[in-house]
C-alpha cells in the first residue's frame, strides 16, 4: 500500500463497520409475549396434561434409582440379606424399564406438541399476513416477514423439543434430589448442598455472558457472510478496478473478528466447566470425610452415604444442563417476540356493516382524491374524474402520474387520504374488499403468474370455472397443464387475460396489456374484452395510443392531476398534450 | 489449511490426564466405601477425602486445559480454511456461485475443523476408557466384569445405526423447511396479485398443507431422537441390572466388596459416553472427508488468473491526437454453449480525442464488445491494441489501468460514498485525493447532490444506509470509473437513467478529457453529444459514420433509430413544458 493510499483511504477496519448489524434483543421476556406462548399450549389441555405426566413419571423413576441402591447397600448386601437382594433387583428391574418408556414418550409427546403448536401458530401467522395492511407491507421486507414466519417459529419449536421440557425436568430432578435428600438425612443435606449457590450463581453469570457472546457470533458471521456476498456481486467491479488484493485483506480482518469472537464463549467454557466440577468434586470430598466420620461413628447408615455420593455426582448433571438449555430457550424466547411482533401489525380495516352485495354497474367516481404512500408526497393531489358505466375510458400519462395509484385504489389495497372513490354512488369502503376484488378484471403488463399449471392460474386453483379450451387457440397451447415457468412473455400475457376473464367481472381494467402481444394478438384482446365486456365499463392504461384511440373517452393525468379529458377526436383538436403525443407517434 | 499440532497435542495430553484422573476415582471412593465397611480409622477417612480432593483439582486444571487449548485449534483451522476458500473466490477468474462459497466457508469449514477439536476429545475418550476402564474392571474381578460388559458394546451398534437416523431425519425436516419457506416467500411476494385475485384461500391451504407435511417430518425426527438417549440408557440399565443381580450375589458370597460392587456401577455410567464416542468417531470421520472433498472441488472449480509481468506502455500525453489507442482486429466471440457467435469478426481503429456511440438492436453484440476490450471475455479471439500494444499480453492490473468500463448494472458497496469512490483510484495514485474526487463528482454532475447530504462523502450507501435512484447511482458509478485516469472510458448505457439535458452535459465535460470515450446507447440524444456511430446488426459492423452523416441521411436500422426517438425525444420535451404545480 503505497504511503498516499495509506492517509487517504479509511482505516480498513472502521470503513467495515458497516456490515456489522447489532441487534438488540433482550434477554428477558415479557409478559404478553408469555401469555401468547402458554395461551398457544393451552389449544391442546389433553396433550399437555398427557406429556406432563410422562415427565413426572419419567422424574419419580429417576430419582428412586439412587435411592434403591442405598437400599441394596444397606437392606441386602449389609445385613447379607438374599431374598431382599432379589426383590430390590427385581424392583430395580421394573423401574429402569418405566423410566425408559417414560422418558421415550415423554419425548415424542413434548416434541409432537410443540410440532403442533408451531404448525398452528405458522399458518395463523400466513392469515395474518394475508390480511395484513398494504402500508405494514411496504414497511416490512418479504425476507423479513419470511424469516419470521419459518425460522424463528422453528427456534421456537425447539424450545419445545429441549428447551422448556429439558429445563423444567432438570428443574424437578434437582428439586427432586434435594427432598430425597433432606428426607434422608437434613444435616448432611445441608452440608452437601452448602456450595451449590455457587453453581447456581455461575451459572447465571455464564449464561448472561454467553448470551452477548452467542449475539456477537452471529453478528459476525452475518457480518463475513454479508461480505462475501458483496464482493462477490462485485466480482466484475472487483477485476475491474483491480481490488482483488484489497478485498481478500478486508476479508481477514472480518475472519478474525470471526475467529475472536467465536474463541470468547470457549474460553468461557473453559473456565465454568472445571470450576463446576470442582466445586462438586469438594462437596464429595466433604461428605467422605464428615460423612465417613458419621458412619464410623454409627451416626449414619453406610448405604446412606453412598446414596449420598451418588445423587451428588448426579445432581452436577441438571446443572450443566440447565446451563446449556437456557440458551436455547433465550434464542427462542427471542424468536418467540419476534413472530407474536408479527400478529400485532395492523391489518385491512375491518370491513363497513352496510355492506353492498349486488353486483356494480360500473359507474366510477373519483372525488377530490388525495393520496400518498408516505405523506407528504402526495402522488394523487385531488384527482377528480367520472366514468360512466359501460363507459370505456383510457388513461395516459408519463411515468409517475399516479396511473398505477389508480389501480391500486380501487381494489381498495390502499385507502386515499381524504376525498372519496365511488362505485355506483357508494364509496368503495362500503363495498366488501374480497367481493370488490371479484368484480374487477385486471390483466397486467407484468402480472405475476403463480407457481403451477396454466389450469391453475386461470382457476386460481380451482376457484372459479376454466374458459373453453378454444380460449387458448389465440396462442396455440393445448395443454393447459403445463406448467407456467417456461411461457413467453405474449403467453403469459394471454395466461393472465384469461384469468381476469375466468371470474365474470362487472368492470375491466387493462393496464398496459398489450405491451407483450404482438400486434395481432392485442387486437384479438382487444376484441375479446368487447366481447366479454359488453356494456361493461373498461379502464385501459396505456402507453401506446393506438390502443385508446377508439375508446369513448381519454384521461390524461400528469403528477397526480387531471390535465385532459375528452374524446380522442376532441383531445387532438385541443392541441394540448395528447395532440402533441398523437402527432409524434403518427409522424 | 492451517493445523496446530502443538495445540492439539498439548489438549490430547491433559485431556489423557482427567481421563487417567477419572478412571481412579471410583478406586478412591472404593476404597474409601470398603475401609468404611472395615471399621477405619478418622485418618484413612481424611486420608481418602484428601486424595479425592487434590485428584479433582489436578482434574480440574487439566480440564482448563485441553478446553482452552483445543478449541484455538478448531477454530483457527476453520479461519485458515475460510481464508482459503475466500482467496479462491475473490482471485477466481468468474464469479463462484455465492451459495456455495458460504456454505463452503461456514458448514464445510466447520465439519472439518471440528476433526481436530471434537475428534481429538473423541478419540482420546473413546480409547482411553474403551481400554482402560475393562482393564480396572477385569482386575477387580474377571467374572463380573465379563458379564456387567457385556451388554456394553451394542451401545456403538446403536449410535451407529440412529446416528444415521437422526441425520437421515434431519435432512428431511431442513428440506421441507426451506419447501415451506420458498412456498411462503412465493405467496409473500406476490402478495398484492393475491389478494387482487381474491386468491387468498388456496395459498392459505397450500401452506398449510405442506406445513402439516412438515409437522409430520419433524414428528419422525422426534420419535428417532426420543428414542435415541433412553435407547442408549436402556444398555446401561442392562449391564446395571447383571451387576445387581450377579454382583449382589458376589457380595454375599463375600467375593465381592461393596465399594467394588459401587465402583463397578460408577464405571458402567462413566463408559456409556466413550461407548458412543467410538460410534460417533466414525460417523465424524466420515462427515469431515466429504466435506473436505468439497472444499477441495470448490477450489479446483475456480480458476485462478494468471498472473504475468506488466509491458512497456506508452501512456498517452496530451494533444497526441493522432495517435490510435483503439484497434481491434477480427473480433470474434462465441459464448459456451449459444448456436450463434455473438460477435462475427469485428474490426475498427479509435484515434486520440475520438467519442464513440455504438447502437444497434437488442442482442447485436455490443456489449459483448465492451466487455471484449476490458479483457473479461474468455471466448474471445482475434486481436485488440491498445495504444500500440497488444492488450492480451497485458497483465489484468496494467490493462485496467488503461481501459475502464462502467457497465450497464451499477454496483454500490453498503460503505460510504467516499469507500465507494476510492474503490477507483489507482492503488499508486500520488496526487491530492480531495480534488480528485472533487473533480471526478463534478464531473460526474453529482457533485452537489453529494454535497448537500448531511453526512457528505462519508454518507452509507445501500440497504442499511441511503438508497439513491437510479440516475444518481448511475452518476456515482461514472464518478469512481473517472477517477480511474485511464485512456478508454467505455459506458455500456451507464447513463440510461440519467435525464437526457444531464446527460449531455456530462458527456460535454467529458470531451474535457484526455481519453477517448466508446458508449453503447439506445438515445438519439446521445449519440448526437458523440463524434463517430458504429452499427452493430446481428454481431456484424453494419454502419461506420460521423454523427453528423447520420442525422443528415440515416440509412437502414438508423433511420428507425432516429425516427423513434425524435418521437421520445418531442413528448419528453412537451412534458417538461408543463408548469410543475
Amino acid at each position: 500500500m503505497s504511503s498516499a493510499e495509506s492517509i487517504t483511504r479509511t482505516a480498513d477496519e472502521s470503513a467495515l463497520q458497516p456490515y456489522v448489524s447489532s441487534e438488540h434483543a433482550s434477554a428477558s421476556l415479557s409478559r404478553p409475549t408469555f401469555r401468547q406462548f402458554v395461551s398457544l399450549l393451552w389449544a391442546y389441555p389433553i396433550r399437555l396434561l398427557l406429556s406432563v405426566t410422562t415427565l413426572l413419571i419419567a422424574m419419580a423413576a429417576t430419582l428412586a434409582i439412587p435411592r434403591l441402591l442405598g437400599f441394596i447397600v444397606d437392606l441386602a448386601l449389609v445385613p447379607g440379606d438374599g431374598q431382599m437382594l432379589r426383590y430390590l433387583g427385581a424392583a430395580f428391574i421394573c423401574i429402569e424399564g418405566l423410566r425408559i418408556v417414560a422418558v421415550v414418550l415423554q419425548g415424542i409427546l413434548f416434541g409432537r406438541l410443540g410440532l403442533l403448536v408451531m404448525h398452528d401458530l405458522r399458518v395463523r401467522l400466513l392469515d395474518h399476513v394475508m390480511r395484513l395492511r398494504a402500508t405494514s407491507l411496504d414497511t416490512h421486507s418479504t425476507g423479513e416477514i419470511l424469516s419470521r414466519i419459518t425460522y424463528d417459529t422453528a427456534s421456537l419449536s425447539q424450545v419445545f423439543t429441549t428447551g422448556i421440557v429439558g429445563i423444567v425436568e432438570k428443574a424437578l430432578v434437582v428439586v427432586g434430589i434435594v427432598v430425597v435428600l433432606f428426607l434422608t438425612n437434613a444435616r448432611l443435606t445441608l452440608m452437601a448442598l452448602a456450595l451449590f449457590p455457587l453453581l447456581g450463581l455461575g451459572g447465571v453469570l455464564m449464561n448472561r455472558a454467553l448470551f452477548k457472546y452467542t449475539r456477537d457470533i452471529r453478528e459476525k458471521t452475518g457480518a463475513l457472510t454479508a461480505y462475501v456476498t458483496e464482493s462477490l456481486n462485485a466480482h466484475r467491479i472487483m477485476r475491474l478496478f483491480d481490488l482483488q488484493e484489497l478485498q481478500t485483506r478486508r476479508f481477514e480482518i472480518l475472519n478474525d473478528w470471526l475467529s475472536k469472537a467465536q474463541l470468547r464463549p470457549q474460553f468461557l467454557n473453559a473456565l465454568f466447566h472445571p470450576a463446576m466440577t470442582l466445586v462438586n468434586a469438594t462437596t464429595v470430598a466433604l461428605l467422605m470425610w464428615i460423612g465417613g466420620g458419621m458412619v464410623q461413628r454409627g451416626d449414619l447408615p453406610l448405604g446412606v452415604l453412598v446414596s449420598f455420593i451418588t445423587y451428588i455426582l448426579w445432581l452436577f448433571w441438571p446443572v450443566m444442563h440447565f446451563v446449556n438449555q437456557w440458551n436455547v430457550v433465550v434464542a427462542g424466547l427471542a424468536a418467540a417476540e419476534r413472530v407474536f411482533e408479527v400478529l400485532s401489525w395492523p391489518t385491512e380495516e375491518p370491513e363497513s356493516r352496510e355492506t353492498v352485495l349486488a353486483p356494480p354497474k360500473g359507474e366510477i367516481v373519483f372525488d377530490h382524491v388525495w393520496f400518498a404512500y408516505k405523506e407528504p408526497q402526495w402522488v394523487l393531489k385531488d384527482l377528480s374524474f367520472t366514468i360512466h358505466a359501460g363507459e370505456r375510458v383510457g388513461v395516459v400519462g408519463p411515468t409517475g402520474a399516479g396511473k398505477t395509484t389508480i389501480l391500486a385504489l380501487m381494489f381498495r389495497l390502499y385507502e386515499p387520504q381524504q376525498g372519496t372513490i365511488l362505485l355506483d354512488g357508494i364509496p368503495l369502503s362500503k363495498w366488501p374488499r374480497e367481493q370488490l376484488r371479484e368484480w374487477i378484471a385486471l390483466v397486467q403488463q407484468d402480472g405475476a403468474l403463480f407457481a403451477g399449471s396454466i389450469a391453475e392460474n386461470v382457476s386460481m386453483y380451482g376457484l372459479r370455472p376454466l374458459p373453453e379450451a378454444s380460449f387458448f387457440d389465440h396462442i396455440g397451447i393445448r395443454d393447459l397443464a403445463r406448467p407456467c415457468e417456461d411461457l413467453s412473455a405474449g403467453e403469459r400475457q394471454w395466461v393472465l387475460f384469461a384469468r381476469a376473464a375466468a371470474r365474470e367481472p362487472a368492470l375491466w381494467i387493462l393496464d398496459e396489456a398489450a405491451a407483450h402481444l404482438d400486434p395481432e394478438l392485442d387486437l384479438e384482446l382487444h376484441r375479446q374484452v368487447g366481447e366479454q365486456g359488453m356494456d361493461k365499463t373498461v379502464l385501459v392504461v396505456a402507453h401506446r395510443l393506438s390502443s385508446v384511440r377508439d375508446l369513448d373517452s381519454v384521461i390524461v393525468l400528469h403528477q397526480g392531476r387531471l390535465l385532459e379529458r375528452g374524446t380522442h377526436a376532441e383531445l387532438v383538436q385541443a392541441g394540448g398534450l395528447y395532440a402533441r403525443m398523437v402527432a409524434t407517434q403518427e409522424r | 489449511m492451517r493445523i496446530f499440532r502443538g495445540r492439539i497435542l498439548f489438549g490430547a495430553g491433559a485431556l489423557l490426564v482427567v481421563n487417567a484422573l477419572d478412571v481412579s476415582l471410583p478406586l478412591i471412593v472404593r476404597r474409601f466405601v470398603d475401609d468404611l465397611g472395615r471399621g477405619s480409622t478418622a485418618w484413612q477417612i481424611s486420608l481418602c477425602a484428601g486424595v479425592y480432593m487434590s485428584a479433582a483439582i489436578v482434574q480440574a486444571a487439566c480440564r482448563f486445559m485441553w478446553r482452552c487449548q483445543l478449541p484455538k485449534a478448531g477454530v483457527g483451522t476453520h479461519a485458515s480454511i475460510r481464508s482459503e476458500i475466500a482467496r479462491a473466490a475473490f482471485s477466481s477468474e468468474t464469479a463462484p456461485d455465492i451459495g456455495a462459497t458460504v456454505s463452503a466457508a461456514h458448514s464445510d469449514g466447520d465439519t472439518v475443523a471440528r476433526i481436530f477439536d471434537m475428534g481429538t476429545v473423541i478419540v482420546v475418550d473413546a480409547l482411553f476408557n474403551v481400554i482402560a476402564i475393562p482393564i480396572v474392571l477385569l482386575s477387580l474381578n474377571p467374572t463380573l466384569a465379563m458379564l456387567t460388559l457385556a451388554p456394553l458394546p451394542f451401545i456403538s451398534v446403536l449410535v451407529s445405526v440412529l446416528d444415521a437416523r437422526v441425520r437421515k431425519a434431519h435432512a428431511r425436516v431442513q428440506e421441507g423447511l426451506s419447501r415451506l419457506s420458498s412456498m411462503a416467500e412465493s405467496t409473500i411476494s406476490n402478495i398484492r396479485m393475491v389478494r387482487i385475485n381474491t386468491a387468498e384461500s388456496p395459498f392459505l391451504n397450500s401452506f398449510s398443507d405442506e406445513s402439516e407435511r412438515y409437522f409430520r417430518e419433524g414428528q419422525g425426527l422426534t420419535v428417532v431422537e426420543s428414542i435415541y438417549g433412553p435407547g442408549l440408557e436402556f444398555f446401561i440399565s442392562l449391564s446395571l441390572v447383571s451387576l445387581m443381580v450377579w454382583g449382589g450375589e458376589a457380595v454375599l458370597a463375600e467375593g465381592v466388596t461393596i465399594g467394588t460392587f459401587l465402583a463397578f456401577q460408577k464405571y458402567i455410567e462413566q463408559l456409556q459416553w466413550p461407548m458412543r464416542a467410538l460410534a460417533l468417531g466414525l460417523t465424524t470421520v466420515r462427515k469431515s472427508s466429504t466435506s473436505a472433498a468439497r472444499i477441495r472441488n470448490f477450489i479446483a472449480s475456480t480458476k485462478s488468473l494468471a498472473s504475468r509481468d506488466s509491458i512497456a506502455v506508452q501512456r498517452l500525453d496530451d494533444g497526441e491526437v493522432q495517435r490510435p489507442i483503439v484497434e481491434v482486429q477480427a473480433l470474434h466471440v462465441q459464448l459456451p454453449g449459444t448456436q450463434q457467435a455473438q460477435l462475427k469478426g469485428i474490426s475498427f481503429k479509435v484515434m486520440a480525442s475520438e467519442r464513440i456511440a455504438i447502437v444497434g438492436p437488442v442482442g447485436s453484440g455490443k456489449s459483448t464488445l465492451l466487455w471484449s476490450l476490458v479483457g473479461m471475455n474468455t471466448a474471445a479471439k482475434g486481436q485488440v491494441s491498445l495504444l500500440g500494444s497488444d492488450a492480451s499480453s497485458m497483465p489484468p492490473s496494467q490493462l485496467h489501468e488503461l481501459v475502464t468500463l462502467v457497465p450497464q448494472e451499477v454496483f454500490l458497496f453498503g460503505l460510504s460514498i467516499r469507500e465507494n469512490l476510492l474503490f477507483g483510484l489507482p492503488q499508486k495514485y500520488s496526487g491530492n485525493v480531495e480534488q480528485a474526487l472533487r473533480d471526478a463528482l463534478e464531473c460526474a454532475a453529482i457533485r452537489e447532490e453529494v454535497e448537500a447530504l448531511p453526512r457528505g462523502l462519508e454518507t452509507i450507501l445501500g440497504e442499511r444506509g441511503l438508497s439513491l435512484s437510479g440516475g444518481q447511482r448511475q452518476r456515482l458509478s461514472l464518478a469512481r470509473a473517472l477517477l480511474r485516469g485511464s485512456e478508454v472510458l467505455l459506458l455500456d448505457n451507464s447513463l440510461s437513467a440519467v435525464d437526457a439535458e444531464t446527460e449531455t452535459l456530462i458527456l460535454n465535460r467529458l470531451k474535457g478529457l484526455p481519453c477517448v470515450v466508446i458508449c453503447v446507447t439506445h438515445r438519439l440524444s446521445t449519440v448526437t453529444a458523440l463524434d463517430r456511430v458504429l452499427l452493430f446488426e446481428d454481431g456484424l459492423l453494419a454502419q461506420d459514420t460521423t454523427t453528423v452523416e447520420m442525422l443528415e441521411r440515416p440509412q437502414g436500422w438508423l433511420k428507425l433509430f432516429c425516427e423513434s426517438q425524435r418521437a421520445e425525444r418531442l413528448y419528453q420535451d412537451f412534458v417538461e413544458q408543463i408548469p410543475d404545480e
